[in-house]
């Protein structure tokens, strides 16, 4: 097993453990690949190693500021690719401050979104700079147990603190890897590595549970890498949808207009209709109407209560989706 | 206990918002505005916070918990390096409940812990089982150490390392005092550093007047509140000193920190009144997105803040934990927990750190 430091591969052998033990390097890739250490010396080497990972992990890992949002991010490669998350970069073209371990800022921009994903990536705007990075690793290999470490700013970038770092494992891998490396706001967008410290997640959000801990598979950025530099943004969450327009007058849920082909108008809303009560809700404006529909999912299906001139109709209506 | 319950409220609160605001986006304040999405809970979320009694228990239930960085095949590899600071740490208790780590200084019975969150009547239960009331001999409100005498047999005590504190990446132990296996486990996540105070604030805002600075409004449960100010209320003085601003109102009250008091001269219409207000933290009035996102999964200690040099390290502690000992892997005890400071953050305090006050402490003690 070889260790790569700062883009050097360092044949590994028996001194970079401590001396008395006898614990191999294939001892410590086992542990590594996912069991638990079973004494002293082999925490030792552990630790010798993690020590290592630490400070090369640390040194790549930013914090972003991008308008009032905080958060962190990871250089990848030498010309200045930054990864983050999708929430915390917004939009393409943003511009974005990237502060370095040592407090240094430089400005960057973002390129491309995937929302649902959660993935983002910025660029250094210092063409010139031959940024320290992390290379990427494979995230469709890892193995429930694996030992990985996280780096991130959780509060925020703080000039009184290094990036903080967490050892954890795996727990589970599905459209986020789940580790119990504690995670807390501010930390979206900073790597997760593996015990080599390439990245193989980048954090994105939490659970309740301690153990609850979710990252972005590096896998997804790697496969949309080119939609990603080129700026696109592509998939947006989905979004409660009714499909009506309300009128000026602000004292009640009059409709003025029914979109074609929306879940209103396979209901059979009307322009004209003023809508009364939607489920067990009485309904007196457009826009508490537009608040409920907003605590709905797409595929909800909902009784509208409707006063079409003098008579009260109830109409089934089955809330849809809109992607902006 | 009164900081315990509103701790409790809290989380319970945090919880409550939590759960309530899954869909929650940007919040305003630029210090935490990570829109961090609270994902939906899977099979593996709980939303009470883990006691080290069902610590155990849980990581055997939970598959996930099975292969994660704190199951008991992990802290089983650290028996022998907790072995030598075991028998120093005792377990401090008020009614039964754990409220507190402590650890032996001294064989004649002198165990150091935190101070903040002790009640009034504590019981030591120290190695071997034995249960004897501690007595609070001297403390150290700086740095929340507190001195606890027992009256008990020949104790163990914690053999300081007098190494540079362990660099990041390095393991850490939290030994248990009645089991083999540590409490917890974890790295050394920053090196040692200063950890600023907090703020108290009275819980108003503020005019400014031609008599001073005026009261436009009381926050709700704030200490102000609590002391009885009211709007149009004028505050003259703050402990003695003349306040002729809400500028130098603000920045004295900056000064002081949470749990502090504070006398208020008042001018109430034609009257003048003298009122003591208890500061608090201003996240304790309104909700506050870090403090939510720190507290879900676990409580966090009420005084977290105002150390000169804490380690910071990723290991799964409890508020009642705190007090106890952290050992290297060579065994050495190179602090002691003094602060469950978030959700990815314990604090300790350096063994030296511990070492020094503990001389000063022990010259507060009769003779």
């Amino acid at each position: 097993m070889c260790l790569v430091l700062f883009g050097t591969v360092v044949q590994s052998g028996p001194s970079l453990v401590a001396a008395e033990t006898a614990v191999s390097q294939a001892d410590l890739k086992r542990i590594f690949a996912g069991q638990a250490p079973r004494n002293v010396a082999e925490l030792k080497a552990m630790q010798d190693h993690t020590q290592r990972l630490a400070k090369k992990v640390t040194a790549c890992t930013v914090g972003i500021r991008i308008g009032a949002a905080h958060g962190s991010g990871v250089l990848i490669s030498e010309d200045g690719y930054v990864l983050t998350v999708a929430h915390v970069a917004m939009r393409p073209g943003m511009v974005a401050h990237v502060i370095m371990p040592d407090g240094t800022t430089y400005d960057a921009q973002t390129l491309g979104l995937a929302w649902l994903p959660d993935a983002s990536v910025l660029k250094l705007r210092d063409a010139d700079k031959k940024w320290p990075h992390l290379e990427l690793g494979d995230s469709s290999s890892l193995q429930k147990g694996q030992w990985c470490a996280a780096v991130g700013h959780p509060g925020g970038y703080d000039g009184e603190r290094p990036p903080v770092f967490r050892l954890g494992r795996v727990l589970s891998l599905g459209e986020f890897i789940r580790t119990d490396c504690q995670l807390v706001g501010g930390d979206s967008g900073g790597p997760l590595v593996d015990m080599e410290g390439r990245v193989i997640g980048i954090h994105s959000r939490i659970g309740t549970s301690l153990t609850n801990n979710q990252h972005v598979p590096i896998a997804v950025f790697q496969e949309s890498w080119d939609r990603l530099i080129a700026g696109e943004m592509w998939a947006f969450p989905a979004s409660p949808y009714l499909g009506v327009r309300g009128s000026d007058n602000t004292n009640t849920a009059e409709i003025a207009s029914v979109a074609p082909n929306s879940p209103a108008a396979a209901a059979g809303v009307e322009p004209g209709d003023v809508i009364i009560g939607f489920g067990k809700h009485e309904i007196a404006t457009f826009r508490q109407l537009q608040h409920h529909v907003w605590t709905r999912k797409p595929e909800d299906k909902v009784e509208l209560k409707i006063q079409r001139g003098d008579k009260v109709i109830t109409k089934s209506v089955t809330i849809g989706s809109r992607s902006e | 206990m009164d900081s315990r319950r509103r701790i409790t409220v809290l989380v319970a609160l945090s919880v409550v918002l939590s759960v309530l605001c899954i869909r929650q986006l940007i919040s305003e304040r630029p210090r935490f505005p990570d829109p961090f999405l609270v994902a939906t809970d899977t099979e593996e979320a709980s939303t009470k916070p883990m006691s080290s009694r069902l610590w155990r228990r849980y990581s055997r239930s939970r598959p996930a918990m099975q292969i994660g960085k704190n199951h008991e095949q992990v802290r089983e590899a650290f028996v022998d390096v907790v072995a030598g600071a075991n028998p120093a740490t005792v377990q401090i208790m008020h009614d039964d409940k754990a409220v507190a780590l402590g650890t032996v200084v001294d064989s004649g019975g002198l165990i150091l812990t935190k101070a903040s969150e002790l009640p009034k009547e504590i019981m030591c239960r120290i190695p071997g089982g034995l249960r004897r009331e501690g007595k609070v001999v001297a403390s150290d409100e700086d740095y929340d150490l507190a001195l606890v005498q027992v009256e008990a047999p020949p104790l163990t005590p914690a053999e300081w390392s007098t190494e540079n504190a362990p660099a990041v990446g390095s393991w850490l132990a939290a030994p248990s005092g009645f089991t083999d296996d540590p409490l917890s486990v974890g790295v050394v996540s920053v090196p040692p550093r200063r950890i600023r105070p907090e703020s108290g604030v009275l819980g108003i805002w503020l005019d400014d007047s031609d008599n001073g600075p005026r009261v436009t409004h009381v926050i709700d449960g704030s200490g102000a509140e609590v002391a009885g100010i009211r709007v149009d209320d004028i505050i003259r003085r703050i402990d003695g000193d003349l306040i002729d601003s809400r500028e130098k109102l603000t920045s004295t009250i900056r000064k002081r920190r949470p749990g502090e008091q504070v006398w208020l001269d008042v001018m109430r219409a034609t009257e003048s009144i003298r009122v003591q207000a208890n500061l608090t933290r201003y996240s304790d009035l309104v909700p506050d997105e870090e403090v939510m996102q720190n507290t879900i999964g676990g409580p966090i200690s009420e005084r977290r803040s105002g150390f000169s040099e804490v380690i910071q390290h990723d290991s799964l502690i409890q508020p009642h934990h705190c007090g106890g000992p952290i050992v290297d892997l060579e065994g050495h005890v190179v602090g002691i927990n003094i602060a469950r400071a978030g959700r990815t953050a314990t604090y300790a305090l350096p063994s030296h750190v511990v070492r020094e006050r503990l001389d000063l402490m022990r010259a507060q003690l009769n003779p």
